[in-house]
């Protein structure tokens, strides 16, 4: 009997765990209500614990996500790929993160010290920040803000602070290049993804994460009200994560490694997991948008979210080794003159069609 | 208890941030304060319940002005190091301007009947974001316009601008 009851506990966590989540929160602070101590720090310790979890999941992804990069790099150009390290070199990424935190901390002496240290904490903030409103599944969201989309595209421009800082910290014309590149490119393509964004926003009728998910329950994804808004988002979203084909700001053949040229060790493991981190984030949110979130039949939700999310950075994947880069006047002409004129006239169409039908 | 800690937290974080913007000699350094203090601003809106706002705070300030003001600053000649400092005959001027805008503020502190106000605002913790768009495009909707106006003439302002600039050089 007991047993029956552990496993249905099991199988509400697993495919709607927002009730159970919070029956467990009510039932800490009936516990913690026994000790004469005020209940805000267990909301502290809960928080911190949430931060924690989130923390954990971020480094493990980037992990795995660095070594499918590789291994599906090496399968488009007919390599093998990553296969020494542990069976089907598995651990090669785990190696390299061992080898980049044990390394020699370099600071070159030309550089602003404070700011150069400070560059990739900003970068990497930017990007935890936004992993906490990403809905995993019903009710398995970090914090389900009622501004959940806004803060995402809030939030994300603090990275741009972060690679500003980092380029013009390192004293280095490369870096310094880099750096405002990435900035021009972020600027640019982040008001094409807002009003691709405010369509969506006015189709759900809510800005939570949660609350979009739902709003396309019963497979009336996004995508297929908006597939245009779909492929600019993706488009866009690929440009401010600073991969190819739109790669300028660490473009190898031109700027060294853009503003992370004098970066190594610890700090440059910040950057590199900010990067990756954001490719998932950027899949995460196309996700939730326009493909019904954890929506899907047999699967529980977050597993059904993993599987969506990972095919978007396929995709993405599939784009960046495909594409040659893209020249930096074509870059910004692309976005101010194509993909911002569609994006509006297809939040007009939208807001025309929810008007009037 | 918890709330007045974080108010005296944000508040400390805008002065001593704003401070630095204005006494550190490094311009570029003066931006990352800038940010700080933006930041501290947004986080007092967090704890008025006024959620949208303080993600507009961020996303505009943070996101588009600090962004803007640092690509300039790297645009300058010397790119590290205190070349770019302000000069120091420009401290009687800055402390006028300053003066006059902190009488202004503060008579309108003075002015303001904030029992009243306080009784007109939206309960705390409500989502009040929907209740912005409503009044934006009722009750607001023509200084809302005229903003939105006065932005798009600036914005065409400084295209036009730009490309006479690059026109005479061809």
């Amino acid at each position: 009997m007991e047993n029956g009851e552990e496993m249905e506990l099991i199988r509400e966590l697993l495919y709607n765990s927002g009730e159970p989540l919070s029956e467990f929160y009510r039932w800490l602070h009936k516990a913690w209500a026994g000790f004469s101590v005020p209940p805000v720090f267990l909301d502290l310790m809960i928080q911190f614990a949430v931060a924690a979890a989130v923390f954990g999941f971020v480094a493990v992804n980037a992990l795995w996500i660095i070594y499918y990069e590789r291994k599906f790099s090496a399968k488009l150009q007919i390599r093998i790929g990553p296969n020494r390290v542990g069976p089907l070199g598995l651990l090669q990424t785990v190696a390299d993160t061992v080898k980049l935190l044990i390394k020699e901390d370099i600071n070159p002496s030309k550089v602003d010290r404070v700011v150069f240290i400070l560059a990739p904490g900003i970068v990497f903030l930017g990007t935890f920040l936004t992993m906490l409103v990403i809905p995993f599944g019903n009710g398995l969201i970090a914090a389900d803000l009622s501004i959940g989309i806004l803060y995402i595209l809030a939030v994300s421009g603090l990275a741009v602070i972060g690679l500003l800082a980092g380029g013009w910290a390192s004293n280095n014309k490369y870096s310094l290049m880099g750096g405002m590149r990435s900035a021009a490119q972020i600027v640019a393509y982040e008001i094409p993804v807002l009003v691709v964004i405010l369509g969506i926003v006015m189709l759900a009728g809510t800005m939570k994460m949660g609350g979009i998910v739902e709003a396309q329950a019963g497979y009336r994804w996004f995508v297929i009200y908006q597939p245009i808004a779909f492929l600019i988002f993706l488009i866009a979203a690929n440009a401010e994560i600073n991969r190819a084909p739109f790669d300028l700001p660490e473009a190898e053949s031109e700027l060294v490694s853009g503003f992370i040229t004098e970066y190594s060790g610890m700090k440059f493991a910040f950057f590199f997991l900010a990067e990756y981190t954001n490719l998932f984030i950027v899949s995460a949110v196309a996700v939730t948008l326009f493909l019904g979130g954890w929506e899907g039949p047999f699967f529980p939700p977050f597993v059904w979210f993993i599987i969506k999310t990972y095919a978007v950075v396929t995709v993405l994947m599939w784009m960046r080794w495909t594409f040659p880069r893209i020249r930096v006047d074509h870059l910004m002409q692309f976005s101010w003159k194509y993909l911002l004129p569609i994006a509006l006239v297809n939040l007009l169409v939208t807001a025309i069609v929810i008007k009037f039908i | 208890m918890a709330e007045s800690i974080l108010f005296y937290g944000f508040a400390a974080m805008i002065l001593i941030a704003g401070l630095m913007v204005v006494i550190s000699r490094n311009l570029f350094h003066a931006a990352l304060w800038l940010a700080l203090s933006l930041f501290g601003v947004a986080g007092i809106y967090v704890l008025l319940s006024s959620y949208f706002v303080a993600g507009i705070q961020v996303l505009i300030y943070i996101g588009a002005v600090v962004v803007l003001t640092i690509f300039v600053i790297n645009m300058t000649r010397e790119i590290t190091g205190d070349m770019n400092a302000p000069r120091k005959t420009a401290v009687v001027p800055a402390l006028l301007a300053s003066a006059l805008t902190a009488a202004l503020i503060i008579s309108a502190m003075l002015k303001t009947d904030w029992a009243s106000r306080m009784s007109r605002a939206p309960a705390s913790g409500a989502d009040n974001t929907e209740l912005i768009g409503r009044l934006l495009l009722t009750d607001f909707v023509v200084p809302f316009e005229a903003v939105s106006m006065l932005l798009l003439a600036a914005l065409i302002g400084a295209v036009v601008i730009v490309s006479k600039d690059t026109g005479e050089k061809e």
